[in-house]
């Protein structure tokens, strides 16, 4: 029984680490309840998509999909569109949705493709991934668009005569979706509509997880050799993993971005796969396991460590500075953390069973490896 | 690849380049300049009241004057204009009117409807004046406009460059 | 023409792409109207400045431990040599021998560290080492906010907290290895003889260390562990011994950096100062489980001379400065080669 206990706080350590930390800082930053309530409600409905697109590779066991960047400069580049061509409201969202598709699809299946020639680093390769095609798109938005790309608003424009401006604002599709229904509940603005697309992802995650493409996916993630064998076509599965991945992260973006009204051009993306990434780690995800309650409490407790963060340290030291570099700190930890935990986890289970094969206990080792999985 | 497969393929990808333009179609966004200018038609000429309230799409009403223009952005083709005359006869007036979709600036006036002029005069193009005159008032428009849900009050016209 | 076909698949389609484009813009340099010497000095000075961070990726990447890209480690070590040999007021060659000695110190200590927690993550070093470099530079940022810094030149004046962002080395040792022996032959052509010879040193010192006993099991390690095992080489402590000496070369590379940088960059500075060198080492032909000191010298000089010709070139002739852009592209690009090349997988 203690030792179930043990593993209760094993399991659950960073959250619980959280927890604790949260609760430290909340009186120190001296925020007031109700703003912090509002903040949480408001980033719920502004980052859970995006954190939800992280889950299925982590299934088809690619990983962390860092690539997800890529989806979300597909995500830009459709709201850009937009903008130019000044599409308001729902149909303006749904159409840069669309446009963002092709590319998502396209940037996905290359992605899976790379990482494919890169088994076991899929993760290192993801991260590099996303820097290179960053400078791919800073080639096409800031040399090919308004020169190639014919871009007719030329407010969009740098005072050059091409390349997108750095900051290019979403005034027609502000927070279209966040207010399409309103609701006010005890003074707190709910976004209701954007938590009914939260809750419909949720449910197309739940059901994919339960189809025969889903449970293939799970199958090549726990054991790749095992089920080529099977007869399941574990690259293009994995491929496809990261394609839904990608496409769900250029959604992710386009909800995100109206929630904010503004693109920084060259730079939103850019952080958006760390942010999202610590996000689910800080609510108990692993490298190799994650659920939407994972997501949940994770988008919860890693904004309200950002939002309190930089007040806190400005009381503690009187420097907004120290809670800025804190937060980032944490970000990155987080992920050291989680990939630590899961190498060291590994490492040891692959030394155990080396040992338990020398013995000669042959089904011991195989249950050493079921528990890897 | 099937034939069949083919086919529903070809057919998914005509969906979304449709349910595209129907978006395009729908959600396109446009400036409307609410103007109160005297306007000439078919030799007669007619004259805006003295103060009205003016709102569209149901938005909170704004009042105006003579001789003015206020802006409003609006998303789509089809909207509604509501002019409650307040100075003299008190009246209230409810049209419909459609909005060229590429047509991106509208000038929407006012005279025109309350004297139940041809509904095709009551839209007119709105095409700014050459960019080398007033290059800076431009941008200064463009970068005050509020986000398209709001209704702009009139001060903020005045970036608008008159005719 | 197989022996053509070889050539390519030895030296990798990327590489040659890159090395061609050098030449082109070297070729181009002439009718455009660019300054060839001066660019060729530009291109010198910054080998100088970063051959000794490339050169401290070698023993990592032949213990079998990945690219380092948690190098900021050994860069945050050298900040702090830096920093406190300023702040201990000695100056020119004495403040920058100091510096180097606090450095190797602190290096030794964070290498300490990095190597025990990379040998419990076999396999998962490369991703694991940019994030514990990563929260390692943030935890820093926090340090240099609060450490008790008193000299007037690195401080901020009138009510900031804490180290400036960048903190000029004017007046301490800037330039000290550059001028050294300086060779100046007109205006424009400027050789910064010190620097490359420390940079000469120093590979020659890995050359050495790489023929020794100790050496060459490392190089064992990471060619073909299971006969390292075998022959009874301790593998953990040669992987260990490459941690640290690449920390601390990476300490030493960033104080050569900063003399001829004439700034010192904290805070978020150290952040992204491993990919330059992993793009020029890989450039150079080293793979994620193999290096050499020619791959250091041709990917240094290959990169480096990139990095000076694009933004000359570009402006000459389109007006536009791509430069940043064409950097994103081939150093990560060249990187992401190395990743997917089928490499013996190290077990």
């Amino acid at each position: 029984m203690s030792s179930r206990l043990r593993n209760f706080f094993i399991d659950n350590a960073v959250v619980i680490l959280f927890v604790v930390l949260i609760a430290i800082a909340i009186p120190v930053s001296g925020l007031p309840g109700t703003f912090l309530m509002q903040e949480i409600l408001t980033r719920l409905g502004r980052n859970t998509f995006l954190v939800i697109a992280l889950l299925l590779p982590i299934m088809a066991g690619m990983g962390l999909n860092f690539g997800m960047v890529l989806g979300a400069m597909a995500g830009q580049l459709g709201l850009i569109f937009i903008t130019d061509w000044n599409i308001v409201g729902i149909p303006g969202l749904l159409l840069a949705m669309i446009i963002s598709l092709p590319i998502s699809v396209f940037l996905g299946w290359l992605c899976g493709s790379i990482m494919n020639l890169a088994k076991g680093r899929e993760m290192v390769t993801g991260f590099i991934l996303a820097f290179f095609m960053n400078g791919l798109y800073m080639m096409v938005v800031l040399y090919a668009m308004g020169s190639l790309i014919p871009i007719m608003n030329p407010e969009l424009l740098l005072s050059r005569g091409y390349g997108i401006r750095n900051v290019v604002g979403l005034d027609g599709v502000r927070q279209s979706l966040d207010t399409l229904i309103p609701l006010k509940i005890a003074g707190l603005n709910i976004p209701v509509f954007s938590f009914l697309i939260i809750a419909a992802v949720s449910y197309f995650i739940i059901w994919f997880r339960k189809t025969k493409i889903g449970q293939d996916m799970r199958a090549a993630g726990q054991d790749r050799a095992v089920s080529g064998a099977a007869g399941i076509p574990v690259e293009q599965t994995r491929i496809l993993a990261i394609i839904i991945s990608t496409v769900l992260a250029g959604i992710g973006q386009i909800i995100f971005l109206q929630n904010l009204g503004t693109i920084n051009t060259t730079s939103s993306h850019e952080q958006i796969g760390m942010f999202s990434i610590a996000a689910l780690l800080i609510g108990g995800a692993s490298v190799t396991k994650a659920s939407i309650p994972n997501v949940i409490v994770g988008v919860i407790l890693f904004h309200l460590l950002f939002l309190v963060s930089p007040m806190a340290g400005k009381n503690l030291i009187g420097s907004g500075m120290l809670g800025e570099y804190f937060r980032q700190f944490v970000s990155y930890g987080v992920i050291a953390l989680a990939l630590v935990l899961y190498e060291w986890k590994r490492v040891t289970q692959e030394n155990d069973s080396r040992a338990t094969l020398r013995g000669g206990g042959a089904p011991a080792a195989k249950e050493a490896k079921g528990g890897a999985a | 690849m099937t034939s069949r497969s083919l086919f529903q393929r070809s057919c998914v990808l005509l969906g979304f380049i449709a349910l595209s333009i129907y978006l395009f179609y729908i959600g396109k966004g446009h400036s409307l300049l609410i103007d109160t200018n005297a306007v000439t038609i078919d030799g007669k000429e007619l004259r805006s009241p003295e103060t009205i309230e003016v709102s569209i799409d149901g938005k909170p009403a704004e009042s105006m004057g003579r001789a003015e223009r206020i802006l409003v952005l609006v998303g789509g083709p089809k909207h509604s204009i509501t002019i409650e005359v307040i100075s003299g006869d008190d009246r209230k007036v409810e049209k419909q009117f459609t909005i060229p979709t590429f047509m991106d600036s509208a000038i929407v006036s006012v005279p025109a409807i309350l004297g139940d002029a041809p509904s095709e005069s009551w839209i007119t193009t709105f095409t700014a004046p050459p960019v080398e005159e007033a290059p800076a008032e431009q941008m200064q428009h463009e970068q005050d406009t509020p986000e398209a849900t709001a209704p702009v009050s009139p001060d903020a016209t005045g970036g608008q460059p008159k005719p | 023409m197989d022996s053509m076909k070889r050539f390519v698949a030895d030296f990798g389609l990327p590489r040659i792409i890159i090395t061609l484009y050098l030449f082109a813009l070297f070729f181009a340099a002439p009718f455009v109207g660019v300054n060839l010497p001066a660019s060729i000095s530009d291109t010198m000075i910054r080998i100088g400045m970063n051959g000794i961070m490339v050169l401290a990726l070698v023993p990592m990447i032949q213990s079998g431990c990945g690219l380092n890209f948690g190098l900021s480690l050994g860069v945050i070590a050298g900040l702090l040599g830096a920093t406190i040999s300023i702040e201990m007021g000695y100056v020119g060659a004495w403040g920058f021998v100091a510096a180097i000695l606090i450095s190797q110190a602190f290096g030794a200590v964070f290498g300490y560290g990095y190597g025990k927690l990379l040998n419990r993550v076999k396999g998962g070093e490369m991703m694991i080492a940019t994030y514990v470099g990563f929260s390692s530079v943030m935890i820093m940022s926090i340090a240099w906010l609060i450490l008790p810094f008193k000299d007037p030149t690195m401080i901020w004046g009138y009510g900031g907290t804490g180290l400036r962002t960048t903190i000029s080395v004017e007046g301490f040792w800037r330039h000290i290895l550059d001028d050294f022996l300086v060779i100046q032959i007109g205006e424009n052509f400027k050789f910064p003889t010190g620097a490359i010879l420390v940079f000469a040193a120093m590979s020659f010192l890995i050359w050495v260390f790489f023929h020794l006993k100790i050496g060459t099991a490392i190089t064992a390690v990471g060619s073909n562990p299971t006969y390292a095992r075998a022959s009874g080489i301790n593998i953990d402590r040669m992987r260990f011994v490459s941690v640290m000496m690449s920390t601390m070369l990476g300490a030493l590379g960033i104080i050569v950096f900063q003399q001829s940088f004439g700034f010192i960059q904290l805070y978020e500075g150290p952040l992204y100062m491993a990919f330059p060198a992993v793009a020029a080492i890989l450039i150079g032909g080293a793979g994620v489980n193999k290096a050499t000191l020619t791959n250091v010298f041709i990917g240094a000089a290959l990169y480096q001379g990139i990095l000076t010709m694009t933004p000359s070139i570009f402006n000459a002739v389109l007006k536009v400065d791509m430069s940043d852009v064409i950097r994103i592209i081939v150093s990560n690009g060249m990187i992401l080669y190395a990743l997917t090349r089928k490499t013996k997988v190290a077990k």
